[in-house]
């Protein structure tokens, strides 16, 4: 039996009540969520914690999928667009504690980068700065085809778009990504 | 040899593992601007690479199902919440409307000093009425 029809067959099991069905989805999926919030959020606790909000939230809008498309395209779909919001609270809650916690949060990543090498901090600082300047759209573009490493196809259907136009705005998001790296000389 | 805009092309469309063609390649080598780009596009997809290496937490689907459970009893406990709250604020509005009648309907009660009406159409000075009752009379004087 292929992973799609199984995916469906448990579904159908958690919407009938069987709530511990869910552990098998969660098991099955919690490390493509966990890459692409990597990619969102770039160090492994925040990524843990989105990844659990996701999961949670697809529990409870379970019911809203439909089954037209794959459930993997539908949980990139809600796991893209939490990433997003997160990163706008996070954004917002760094504007109002700016003068407050700047310090400590300095602190926080220095203990955790601590063992970890200057060369790759600063190579995760860069991909951070680069991905956090672009556009939501052409971020989520990136982080769905650099980490998830959807085809033009798949990327398509989680965003929404034809083919051409996933094309276009992938293409638009790399020129801007190499327009950052350039500056980073 | 290629130029710097073609170059610049190729690292578009470079995704960390596809292959550049060896005039492109020459032409990095020699240009300091275009070596520079491929050394940090190089880097930043090795960020990428590595980053994608990071595993999930190996209790994640556990800790996903307590968090579940928690905020279906969080849930249940504030659905609870709300309607014992909707009973109370019903239960208050009931007394409230209850009370407020009572109180208000006390204005219109007539009060001890209040001359009772009834005594009027006993006594003999009921004023102009008195003339419109006998009207008849009236025109039986013309």
């Amino acid at each position: 039996m292929n992973h799609q029809a199984d995916d469906k067959i448990i579904i159908e099991q958690i919407l009938n009540g069987d709530k511990q069905a869910y552990t098998l989805l969660v098991k099955r999926y919690q490390q493509k969520v966990f890459r692409l919030c990597m990619g969102f959020m770039h160090n492994p606790d925040d990524a843990a914690d989105l990844t659990q909000e996701v999961f949670i939230k697809a529990y409870q809008k379970l019911s809203t999928y439909k089954g037209d498309s794959k459930f993997s395209t539908w949980l990139y779909r809600v796991s893209v667009n939490m990433a997003i919001n997160s990163q706008r609270k996070q954004k917002i809650r760094a504007t109002f504690n700016f003068y407050d916690n700047g310090n400590e949060t300095q602190q926080i990543a220095d203990t955790r980068y601590a063992d970890e090498n200057i060369n790759e901090l600063e190579q995760k600082q860069m991909v951070k700065k680069i991905l956090d300047s672009l556009p939501a759209s052409q971020r989520k573009a990136i982080v769905l085809s650099h980490y998830e490493e959807l085809s033009n196809k798949e990327l398509a259907e989680v965003m929404g778009l034809s083919v051409k136009a996933s094309e276009s705005l992938l293409y638009r998001a790399r020129s801007n990504m190499q327009k950052m790296i350039k500056k980073q000389k | 040899m290629k130029n710097c805009k073609h170059t610049e092309e190729c690292l578009i469309a470079f995704d960390g593992k596809s292959t550049i063609d060896k005039e492109t390649i020459a032409h990095i080598q020699q240009c300091e601007s275009c070596n520079t780009l491929y050394a940090n596009t190089l880097s930043f997809h090795e960020a990428i690479h590595n980053e994608k290496k990071t595993q999930s937490p190996p209790f994640l689907a556990t800790r996903v199902m307590a968090a579940l459970e928690k905020v279906e009893k969080q849930g249940i406990i504030q659905f609870n919440l709300r309607r014992e709250l909707q009973l109370v604020f019903v239960g208050i509005a009931l007394i409230l409307g209850i009370f407020s009648s009572v109180f208000f309907n006390k204005g219109h009660e007539p009060a001890e000093n209040t001359p009772v009406l009834t005594d009027y159409f006993f006594t003999e000075n009921t004023g102009i009425e008195q003339q419109w009752l006998n009207f008849d009379n009236y025109e039986n004087e013309q």
